[in-house]
Formats: C-alpha cells, structure tokens, sequence
C-alpha cells in the first residue's frame, strides 16, 4: 500500500462504503487513466462521469458524491461552470482538477473560485494524495463549522439566560470590578450596565469592608450560601438582595472571578415583616384577653376588700372627728389610699373591656386638683417639686370625672418615677387660641425633669405591656389605659422629650358642639 | 321621729355586708337586715318587709341578675327599689332585667345611704 492509498482510507467515509468520485470529463480515455491512477493508490471507490451541467446537478443528487474531479474544458461544460453550480446548490466538496492545461493562471483562478487542488494529466501520479489532501481539509473545514456552532448556540443559550433572567447576574474579578452585569439591572436597580464598574456600585460596603469589596459575601462564596446584602436602588432606596456566588479558579487553584447571582427579595422580605407584625399584633391580642380575664377576677376579689376599708374608716372618721388631728390625718389617708389602690383596678378594668363613659359637664382643672390631692403624699415622699398653673377660663367640658382622674393619676405617677432622685412636676391647663380668636380646644400638659423616653421607645409608650419602667416597677398598661380613655373621649394625646429633657405630655380637649 | 326605712343587703362577703350595716346604722336612719345567701334573699324581703334591697351581682349560689328576676316576680315586692351593688363593670344586657340603680364598690356608707334616700324619695325607675 502506497504512501497515498494510506492517506486515501483516511480520506474514506467513516460507514466503510467506497469513495463516491464525480468526474467532470469529456474524454472517457482521459477518465480511464485517472480511475487507473487511483486504482493503483488501492483506493476502493465507485465513479461517476458527467459532460453537461444537467447532468452534474443531477449526479450530484443522486451519486451523492464524495469528491469531484473535473477537466479544465470540456465543449459544453467547463470547471468554472462546475464551481459555480456548486456554489448555487450550497454544496461544498472536495474539488480537485485534473487538466491537461498548462496555465498557472488557469490553475490560480480556478482556486480561487474554490477548487482545492489542480493535478495535471501528464503527472497523475500526485492525483490520490491531492485527493486525499482535498478530503481531509474539507473535512477540517467541516469540524471547524461544526464547532463554531456549536460554540455560537451554545454561547446565544448562555446570552438568552443571562440577559432574559430576573436575577442580577455578575462577574467580578477578585477586585470587585464588575466584568459583566446582567441588563436586569435596568429593571432592577434603573442603572444602566456600563454604569456599575465596581461591587461597590452594586451593593453597599459595610465601613469595615472598605479595601475588601468582596468581603461581603464571604459567607454566600464560601460556603455558597445566601447572603444578604443591600443594593442601592437609583431612586435612592436599598432594596434587600439574596446574594449567592461562587469562585472561579484558575488551573493553578487561584481566583480569577466572582459569579454573583443577586435576587431582590424586598418585597419577600417586607411581605414577611407584615406577617410577622400582624403575628405580634395577635399574640398582643391574646395576650389581652387573658388579662381581660384576669383583671375581671382581680376586680371583683380587690374591690370588696377596698369597700370593707373605705366603709370602715369613714365610720371611723365619723367616730374620732372630735379628737387628735393625727388620727384625723390617718384616716384621711387611709381613705385616700384606697380609693388610689381602686384607680389601679379600675385601670385594669378600663383596659380590659370595652370602654363606656359616663359623661357629665365637668370642670377639667377640679379633675386635676383632684388627681394632684390623690398623689400629694407620693410628690412629699419623692421630693417632687409641683407646679400648677391653672387657667381660670376654661369652659366645662363633657367628661368621665374618673376616667380622666385617673389619666392625670397615671401620667403623674410616670412622671414621679422618671425622677426617683426629685425633680420638678409642671401641670398646666389653657384654652387654645384659633386665629387670635377662642378656639373650643382645651389644652393641659404634664411636664418632668426626669430623664425622658429613648427616641427609638417613643413610639411604642402606648402598646400595651411596653413599659421602660425597671422589672417590677410598672405593669406596662399605664399610658396604654391613659390612650384608651382620651380615645373614647375624642381627645387627644401626645407624648414627647423636651429639649432641656424630661417628658411633656400634652392633652388636647374638644369642647362639645353646643359650645 | 319618722320611721326607719328597712334596707335589706344581700351580699355573700361577710365583712362588706356587716360594714355597709355598720355605716347605714350609724346615720340612725335605717332598720338594716343583712342576708349572705343570694338565695334566701326573696324570702328574707318578703319576711322582712324590705322598701329597699341592696344586691351584690356575684355571688356563689346565684348571681344578682337571678335574684333580681326572682323580686321582680314576686308580687308583693313589685315596688321595691333594687340597687346592685358591683365589683364588677355593669353589663349591658337588653335581655336581663335591669336594676333600679348600680353603684360601684368601693363606695362610702354616705354614699349608698344618698343614693337610697333619693331612690325611696322618687320610687322605683321608670
């Protein structure tokens, strides 16, 4: 076996059938030697001969062939005919051409429209290798194609994913500088892609991440967890994103990018808020229905007791009125004292269940004197300083005397315990003005020197069982029944720090409409 | 000196029913009777010839709302001003007959002997 019939069973189809040859040749004598030429290279083939261009077109559906061999010239056919066919058909072949011309030019043009090889018909011996070589490149060519396509799919795949995904997708080199971010980040963040050139432009650096821009996601690419991170929105929001990565490492195990896939979760993430909200808002329910149930037991069992003492030290007053002033005093007290233990009670009860007034006109600041004359033991115990200024210009207002006793009771008693070491307790009563003219609004504050209300507490005082108070100081319902009771009056509450610090409490009173 | 007026307190708790006696005693203008059992207490206004009952609302035997059922079919105490005397917040109830007067615990003897006094002077609710 020669050289080139090797070369030629490489060149063979791959199903073990013969080489299919077209042979575009008008003189069959020609045709014979160059069959001849290959029979000597062992090559097992079948051949073809065609003279016209109908029958080429014809043998080339037919034949199917492997490899074409064609004459320079033929009287109604010629190579160039033959390369241009095959353009037209979109067919690609071998084309080799065996020619009795001896013109480079010829050779050069023919090439150049395609051909792969040119074999003289005085030198056929090179004929099987220019074959062979002829069959191996197309075949070359073809598994090139292949590739590209493959390549080019498989690449258009990757595109379609990574442009057409919801997530944000990144590649960061170990810098943090962004290499690809996915067209999401329209959507997602209103940047434009070429907008966001580092992970710090993606996401938001904690301080001591400075330097580390990838420090953020330790735990989502190392452990390729999720990992929250917080990624600025254009219009100026952080939206919550669900970060996972993964490393890509070079052939010597070192990083060369960061994949990061970034999903928004805020809307999940407050979703979840919500949820947790309204679960808090239902275990506070309950929890206020079992003290509901409680404070109903409490009452009845605390108030006959109360009603045994009030009872007997009026008797009692009634009895010793004539002797020693002490006695007086401590009967006084005494009455006083449980009356204030009812207030707590009633508290209880207030809160518990549903509230009902019992409205009458009322002068507010005979209910703040009353209130003040209930809690003037506890200002003489604390060392509290107490000033009162009352307007003298109040209308009477339609209000529950106790309940609202009991609201200046309680916001006394926080302010008395914002200031175990004394301070200073300020009870104010005014009418409003509206445009320089009366307004039907009565105001009073209650005002300390204590320590006020954390900002970040303020806006829970009114919750029920929130209190600041140290563990066993305060049961948490205090300004809850405070709320409850200028609630059901149409009043209003407000609660805030003073600058010079302490509390001011301010309540605001509508008169009624016939006012 | 007009006569007393008979006050009948129905109240389980021994030491509220005897203060409330010793205070309404004490202004020398009531014959007070004292029944601690709810379910006597028809029978204790009937015997005693009460013009005025004073009625806890929770009671072990029986509650208030019941006695108060019981007086009010009793022919002979159609007239009887009943006032429950409460620990507990009133209830509302469209259902249950409704007392004359309520008065919270704790309250002063003078303040239960006004409230009886303005309740003999005008009669039963309307």
């Amino acid at each position: 076996v020669s050289v080139a019939g090797a070369a030629l069973g490489a060149a063979l189809p791959g199903d073990g059938s013969p080489l299919r040859i077209l042979m575009v040749e008008d003189v069959e004598t020609d045709a014979e030697l160059v069959l001849a030429a290959l029979r000597r290279a062992q090559l097992a083939f079948t051949a073809r001969r065609c003279e016209t261009a109908a029958d080429f077109v014809r043998l080339l559906e037919e034949f199917d062939p492997h490899v074409v061999l064609a004459d320079y010239s033929l009287p109604q056919f010629s190579a160039l005919d033959a390369l241009a066919l095959l353009r037209e058909q979109r067919v690609r072949l071998p084309f080799v051409l065996v020619t009795g011309t001896q013109t480079e030019e010829i050779a050069v043009q023919c090439i150049k429209e395609g051909a792969d090889d040119y074999v003289l018909k005085e030198r056929l011996a090179r004929l099987p290798a220019a074959v062979s070589r002829a069959i191996q490149t197309h075949r070359t060519e073809r598994e090139k194609e292949h590739a590209e396509d493959a390549l080019r799919s498989s690449e258009e795949r990757y595109r379609l994913i990574a442009e057409n995904t919801r997530d944000l997708i990144c590649l960061l080199d170990p810098n943090g500088a962004v290499l690809y971010v996915s067209p999401s980040c329209r959507e997602l963040l209103r940047y434009e892609p070429a907008e966001l050139a580092t992970a710090a432009d993606l996401w938001r650096m904690p301080d001591d991440a400075v330097g580390r821009p990838m420090g953020i996601l330790r735990l989502a690419l190392v452990d390729g967890g999720a990992n929250e991170v917080q990624c600025r929105h254009r219009d100026g929001d952080w939206r919550t994103f669900e970060a996972v990565g993964s490393w890509v490492r070079g052939d010597d195990g070192g990083v060369q990018h960061a994949v990061v896939v970034l999903r928004d979760v805020t809307d999940r993430k407050r979703a979840e808020e919500r949820l947790r909200e309204a679960q808090l808002q239902l275990i506070q329910a309950e929890k206020m229905e079992s003290v509901g149930r409680l404070a109903a037991g409490v009452a009845h069992e605390v108030k006959n007791p109360l009603t045994v003492i009030l009872m007997g030290v009026e008797y009692l007053r009634q009895r010793f009125d004539q002797f020693e002033p002490e006695v007086v005093t401590l009967l006084e007290d005494m009455e006083a004292s449980t009356r204030k233990a009812n207030t707590v009670v009633r508290g209880l009860l207030d809160f518990s269940t549903p509230g009902t007034l019992d409205r009458l006109p009322v002068a507010l600041n005979s209910i703040v004197e009353g209130a003040l004359a209930l809690m003037r033991h506890e200002f003489a115990r604390a060392q509290t300083e107490v000033v009162v200024d009352l307007a003298d210009d109040l209308p009477a207002l339609e209000l529950d005397r106790h309940k609202i006793e009991q609201v200046f009771v309680n916001l006394f008693l926080n302010a008395l315990q914002s200031m175990p070491e004394g301070g200073r307790l300020t009870v104010r009563t005014w009418r409003a003005d509206e445009n320089g003219r009366r307004s039907r609004a009565v105001c009073a504050q209650v005002e300390d020197t204590g320590g006020g209300i954390q900002p970040d507490k303020i806006s829970k005082i009114f919750d029920p069982f929130f209190t600041t108070k140290p563990l066993g100081r305060g049961t948490g319902l205090g300004l809850t029944v405070v709320k409850k009771i200028i609630d059901l009056h149409g009043a209003t509450i407000a609660v805030s720090n003073k600058q010079t610090g302490g509390v001011v409490v301010s309540l605001v009173f509508r008169t009624g409409p016939g006012e | 000196m007009s006569p007393k007026h008979r006050v009948l307190v129905v109240d389980d708790d021994l030491q509220v029913s005897r203060t409330l006696k010793l205070g309404l005693d004490a202004t020398g203008r009531y014959e007070v009777r004292v029944e601690n059992r709810g379910t006597r207490a028809v029978a204790a206004a009937l015997e005693f010839g009460a013009q005025i009952v004073l009625l806890d609302v929770v009671m072990p035997d029986t509650s208030g709302h019941e006695v108060l059922r019981q007086l009010r079919a009793e022919p002979c105490l159609q007239a009887v001003p009943v006032v429950f005397l409460t620990a507990a917040p009133p209830e509302c109830d469209a259902d249950t007959a409704q007392p004359d007067e309520w008065i919270s615990k704790p309250a002063l003897a003078s303040e239960v002997a006004a409230l009886i006094d303005r309740r003999l002077a005008t009669g039963r609710a309307r």
